[in-house]
């Protein structure tokens, strides 16, 4: 077996044991067969989840996309901007529009870049409680005032005014309810609703408070930073895979969303003697700690499970500028990693028995980064009010993710998500507009078709 | 997270975990608790440990009801006196919306 399909550990030594008992008992049958068959099963595997993974990602641009048409409040500025897009003259000359643009992607990347070689210096040096704590607050700011503001909003739009003793109380069930289910445990619906809405409501964020332009810049600098991040040998995002790796552990509660197809660990551990089997009884409780992220590290990067968002502080948007810290999710979450259930494949036919306490949740991981900037695209595409654009570029999105599983399960290593999508999206959303939407207004207005 | 592959000691002590947090004034952890607890409380095969998630999903339940009536009465009771006009209620409005044109 390759060495990408090691089981998770339950021990350096078990792991071995197993990993050669499994192949013993392959080598039995012919082996290019016995490859076939368990190459089909991982591509079937891996279809399934594309389909799992379709349903979060549209949800979550649906959300975007429905906000956007029903609160205005999204769709205008009022004159304030983040920090980290400081060119905002207002001119008419395309040149310098398009010049700050630029410049003010190129600080927004300097920022993500800044901050993932931060949060690579705090994983290499093990501090593993501050990046806890940098999750906690970024994850409580986001529940607790992001979507205070959202509720205003949509109370403002839909013209009813509840109490603000019932609202507050509302809002922080929700809030506690939401710390719960992403860094403690829940029930896995609840936390993938949870995990949707807070991309939901970042992508608005950011929607709302960057400038014309420089949304298409910023996706633009966002994707190429993600495939030299995650693809060049000397890439940030690969370090911390493969120290991950090295380290074979999952630290972060993920902000990770996870298509959280639970499959019992089952067959190699049920191989191991009594005693092992009372210690990887153990491992659970960290598993349920980090329920998105696997507890054994099937030769993927769990460390990028770790990836997340960090929100540093944001002040209340009152004054003139709206401070915020880009999320990290940005970089590190743009990878997919596809959990091998290779051992189970080769071995079911085999009919061990279960050993139903090790539980390991297997399945294809999306970074929540990659659900803010597919949102992002398709918000901003959508508030232009043209139904062709928004469509086009939800389709292009889907199948630049579809091509991104599909390499992945051709790869069998982390690998950027946005790139893809994003470039295809980009590149659908200007040809619709210039050329796409033009040409069925005029034709339809000359009745040559419609 | 998944339950069903927990072992009943575990679940006995996620539910009352459960229940003990939605004691501190959060009825949505209840409804929660009761509403993820509720298969294994009421539709698997009872033994001790099913007895107890069984009497917190009960808890659970009796306390969102309870939290709700609650809640729906302070709701009507607070819009009531506020189409009335009162000023007391403009203090604890949340949002003045505008309106539509």
């Amino acid at each position: 077996m390759s060495s990408n399909r090691d089981p998770p550990d339950g021990g350096g030594t078990v792991t071995e044991t197993l990993t050669t008992y499994g192949t013993n008992l392959i080598s039995n049958r012919s082996r290019p067969e016995e490859e076939n068959q368990v190459e089909e099963a991982e591509l079937k595997y891996g279809a399934s989840h594309v389909i799992h993974l379709f349903v979060p990602v549209s949800l979550c641009m649906a959300l975007v996309v429905f906000t956007m048409n029903t609160i205005t409040f999204y769709s205008q500025n009022n004159g304030r901007h983040l920090l980290y897009t400081p060119f905002v003259k207002e001119t008419d000359s395309i040149v310098e529009k398009g010049l700050m643009s630029l410049g003010n992607a190129l600080v927004m990347l300097c920022v993500v870049v800044f901050m993932t070689v931060l949060l690579i210096v705090f994983y290499k040096y093990k501090f593993y409680k501050l990046i806890h704590g940098w999750l906690i607050i970024s994850s409580f700011l986001l529940l607790f005032l992001f979507t205070t503001i959202y509720v205003q909003e949509v109370l403002k739009s839909f013209d009813v005014s509840p109490s603000a003793v019932t609202i507050l109380f509302a809002l922080g069930n929700y809030g506690v309810l939401g710390m719960m289910c992403i860094h403690w445990k829940g029930p896995l619906r609840l936390q993938q609703f949870y995990l949707i809405t807070m991309s939901a409501l970042m992508a608005l964020v950011f929607i709302k408070y960057l400038p014309e332009w420089t949304v298409w810049f910023v996706l633009f600098v966002i994707s190429v930073w993600d495939l030299v991040a995650v693809l060049t040998p000397k890439g940030p995002l690969r370090y911390l895979v493969e120290t991950a790796q090295e380290r074979n552990e999952p630290i972060f509660p993920a902000l990770i969303y996870s298509s959280g197809v639970l499959y019992p660990y089952v067959l190699v551990t049920a191989l191991e003697n009594p005693e092992e089997s009372r210690t990887t009884s153990e491992q659970p409780a960290t598993t349920e700690a980090a329920p998105s992220t696997s507890a054994g590290n099937t030769g993927f990067a769990p460390g990028l499970q770790s990836d997340s968002k960090r929100t540093a502080v944001k002040r209340i948007p009152q004054k003139v500028q709206v401070e915020e810290a880009p999320p990290a999710a940005r970089n590190q979450p743009q990878n997919v990693r596809i959990e091998r259930r290779t051992p189970a494949v080769q071995l079911e036919h085999l009919n061990y028995p279960r050993h139903d306490d090790y539980q390991e949740e297997r399945g294809v991981k999306l970074g929540l980064g990659d659900f803010i900037f597919y949102s992002v695209l398709l918000g901003k595409a959508s508030s232009y009010f043209d139904w062709n654009t928004t469509i086009a570029c939800y389709v292009a999105i889907l199948i630049g993710l579809c091509f991104t599983l599909v390499l992945l399960a051709v790869f069998k290593r982390a690998l950027p998500a946005l790139p893809i999508s994003i470039f295809s999206g980009l590149i659908f959303y200007f040809c619709t507009r210039w050329i796409i939407t033009p040409f069925v207004t005029f034709v339809s207005q000359n009745s040559f078709l419609y | 997270m998944d339950i069903s592959k927990l072992t009943d000691v575990k679940k006995v002590d996620l539910c009352k975990k459960y229940f003990l947090i939605g004691a501190c004034f959060l009825p949505l952890i209840w409804v929660v608790n009761s509403f993820w607890f509720f298969s294994d409380a009421f539709c698997k095969p009872v033994n001790n440990h099913r007895r107890q998630i069984r009497k917190y999903v009960i808890g659970s339940i009796i306390g969102s009801i309870f939290w709700i009536i609650v809640l729906c009465s302070w709701e009507i009771f607070f819009q009531y006196y506020r189409s009335q006009g009162l000023v007391w209620t403009d203090f604890l409005t949340f949002v003045f919306p505008t309106g539509r044109v």
